[in-house]
């Protein structure tokens, strides 16, 4: 029982913060995740979850010593259930700043079609 | 009379009472989850033999958004964005902390990656006592 909590504490994850946003042709993810640079990144889409997760690079060195903590160490674990369908093999996605930008482009299914009436 | 230094709290109350919750995790909501909201900007404190370090996290800004001022050593972050375009969120984000007094301020150099910053600042030299002697 020791040895699941001390594992529990040890993959503990936090969950970013994360916007979403709707073009005509796209939704828009944005996660927050500060620490994060472009190598620690990992997007898995996989039936209708989409799992985004985060390696921090830059940790405290061994030699500081904290007088005062208000952030976290552990990386990030964000899964998003999709309800919309989603062009899989065109997801886009770009880092900046500790920003992860995801481009999921709608499925041409769920596109609203124009229907002419003969 | 001895002086003793303060040592400033290293951990979260909120965590702790979390942690206490630790066993019905998965019943309780995450306490921390409600408590952390308020604080726009994270700061941490950090020292070694040499410097101080203040560290932030400030995802998605740009550097030139981004200022930074040492008044008496208090080190105020600021963020400022103007909406350039309709629908653009502005943005306007302060953060202070209180460094320890034995720091060189004019030495303070920051750097700003994956949206964190890090602030160092090099420790003064110790003050020693002059010892005088009685002729």
């Amino acid at each position: 029982m020791i040895d699941n909590r001390t594992q529990s504490v040890r993959n503990e994850k936090a969950r970013p913060h994360f916007e979403t946003s709707e073009t005509k042709d796209a939704y828009e993810v944005r996660v927050y995740m500060p620490g994060v640079g472009k190598d620690g990144i990992s997007i898995s889409h996989e039936g209708d979850e989409l799992a985004i997760g985060g390696t921090r690079k830059n940790l405290i060195p061994a030699s500081w010593r904290a007088f005062s903590r208000e952030s976290r160490d552990c990386d990030y674990e964000l899964k998003l259930a999709l309800n919309v369908r989603i062009d899989e093999s065109k997801i886009a996605a770009k880092t900046e700043n500790g920003v992860l930008r995801l481009t999921l482009p709608k499925a041409s299914e769920s596109k609203p079609r124009q229907i002419s009436i003969e | 009379m001895k002086l003793i230094r303060y040592t400033y709290p290293t951990m979260n109350p909120a965590r702790d009472f979390g942690n206490l919750l630790g066993d019905f995790e998965g019943f309780f909501p995450r306490f921390e989850d409600f408590w952390r909201e308020p604080a726009a900007v994270p700061a941490d404190l950090y020292e070694d033999d040499a410097n101080v370090y203040a560290r932030f996290e400030l995802p998605g800004y740009k550097k030139d958004e981004i200022k930074l001022e040492l008044d008496d050593s208090v080190l105020t972050v600021g963020v400022e964005r103007k909406a350039e375009k309709d629908g653009d969120e502005e943005v306007r984000l302060s953060r202070s902390v209180s460094l320890p007094d034995n720091v060189a301020a004019d030495k303070t150099a920051a750097k700003y990656e994956d949206g964190v910053l890090t602030v160092t600042i090099p420790k003064a030299a110790e003050k020693t006592a002059k010892l005088i002697a009685i002729e």
